[in-house]
């Protein structure tokens, strides 16, 4: 199986008793509320799914990922994963301090302890231009990083309580991966990034990797979510239907990254791999415009970026376009298929999507057992 | 935030052999086309040295194993 990235797999997670202590004395400590976001961040680096990373990266770390994609022992990282604090709480700590991060809003949970090492100021418009390659404020994921506090806290995170979402079951760890995926029988596995449910084409795709890797793991994002796309529930039961019906026992396997997507595109494709690879996966699907948004990134510059990273350790499998071929009578990609774009007919994800909310199977698109699982559901997108 | 750089020395042989090298690749500089393939290499090498290492205390592998049945993933 791969190595973890930077060669060890990161757990922090306080024992009992520490977190006991650590949750009694709790007032004693400066508390730092953080969102959602930065709570799925906490957990990823906790249990090693961010691996190398042990906390929030200190400036060293974040000049080398912002400038050129590497953290500063020279391991590939693409996405900075940092802490954000207001002026007033930045200046009122200092490297060696201890401070608790705990969920903002009523009853705050005690989520984590941050050892402080670095407290940092950054330029905003260097970090967008060099992450997202623009500094266009209509493109989510400057305008998050535009709205972000100006100071960012670096350190060694120890977790000490898990907050769950309403997927916790389908939530592996890296070491229950990398545990299944051994158990199994897979030296490698391909992982298949998705944010919708599957269609005839993403099918296609999944089984062309599963005929050259031992095994699959589909690994849907969760995490915010634009209005319109499909709820989380609605991809993991249509996910579940497609592996039940159409997938060999023991070949596949669907479990959930929790993350904030940045839509960063081609640095955003390797940051995906790097997770995927810590989970036990040797090859990484990548698919046209992955993690992209708008027209922001060329439709493969999420595949090229790849060919900076000889040490990623982890292997891309690229697809340029997948369609139905008239000719052939079958799903193909253009490596495959011979044939002109008379015979080619696209997958509408419009179309299905309307279809679907009209109660209607898309049967040329999507299989009538995945169609009927996401129309058990009410609600089918998000509003 | 720029990428920091270190001067190495190298045989002016090698230099020459790499340089003609460089226009059947991407790399626009020798330096450039040098940086990957000492990665490259030192990937491997590190890949190597961690083979063997136990992934999994008996201790663990019952917990997750017992986790793993729970939820439906082994049966
Ligand atoms: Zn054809």
């Amino acid at each position: 199986m791969v190595d973890p990235h930077g060669g060890r797999l990161v757990e922090r997670v306080c024992g009992e008793r520490t977190r006991r202590v650590i949750t009694e004395q709790a007032r004693e400590f400066p508390c730092l509320p953080i969102d959602a976001d930065l709570v799925k961040d906490v957990k990823n680096i906790c249990f090693g799914v961010f691996s190398p990373l042990e906390g929030f990266q200190c400036q060293d770390d974040f000049d080398g990922v912002v400038g050129h994609c590497r953290l500063a022992n020279d391991v590939p990282w693409s996405i900075p994963v940092v802490l954000d604090a207001g002026e007033g709480f930045a200046r009122s700590v200092k490297p060696k301090d201890e401070i608790l991060l705990v969920t903002a809003g009523k009853d705050p949970v005690v989520v984590a302890k941050l050892a402080v090492e670095d407290v940092y100021q950054y330029d905003k418009t260097e970090y967008v231009r060099n992450v997202f390659k623009t500094d266009d404020p209509k493109h989510p994921g400057v305008k998050a990083s535009l709205e972000k506090e100006p100071w960012l806290l670096g350190g060694k995170l120890d977790l000490i309580a898990e907050v769950k979402t309403a997927f916790a079951r389908y939530n592996l760890k890296p070491r229950e991966t990398r545990y299944l995926f051994k158990k199994r029988g897979w030296k490698t596995v391909a992982a298949f990034q998705t944010r919708n449910p599957p269609h005839l084409g993403h099918e296609y795709v999944q089984k062309s990797a599963l005929t050259v890797c031992d095994g699959l793991l589909i690994n849907p994002v969760i995490g915010r979510k634009q209005p319109g796309d499909f709820t989380d529930e609605v991809i993991l039961a249509s996910y579940e239907a497609l592996i039940d019906n159409y997938y060999v026992k023991d070949t596949c396997a669907l479990t959930t990254f929790e993350t904030e997507m940045h839509y960063a595109g081609p640095r955003e494709a390797v940051h995906h791999a790097i997770a995927r690879k810590n989970l036990g996966c040797s090859h990484f699907i990548v698919g046209r415009d992955h993690a992209g948004v708008g027209s922001y990134y060329g439709p493969f510059d999420a595949q090229e970026i790849f060919k900076q990273f000889p040490d990623l350790g982890i292997t891309p499998i690229n697809f340029r376009a997948f369609y139905k071929c008239k000719k052939c009578g079958s799903v193909v990609s253009d490596k495959i298929c011979p044939h002109g774009p008379e015979f080619q007919v696209d997958f509408k994800g419009r179309v299905v999507r309307q279809m679907l909310a009209e109660g209607k199977i898309p049967c040329d698109e999507m299989r009538p057992e995945v169609a009927e699982a996401i129309m058990r559901y009410k609600d089918l997108f998000v509003l | 935030m720029a990428d920091t750089f270190k001067d190495v020395r190298i045989p002016a042989s090698l230099y020459a052999r790499i340089e003609k090298r460089l226009p059947n690749t991407d790399f626009k500089t020798v330096a450039d086309y040098i940086s990957y393939l000492v990665r490259k290499i030192l990937d491997t090498i590190e890949e190597d040295e961690n083979k063997g290492k136990k992934d999994f205390t008996p201790d663990e592998e019952r917990e997750i194993e017992d986790r793993l049945r729970n939820l439906g993933y082994i049966d």
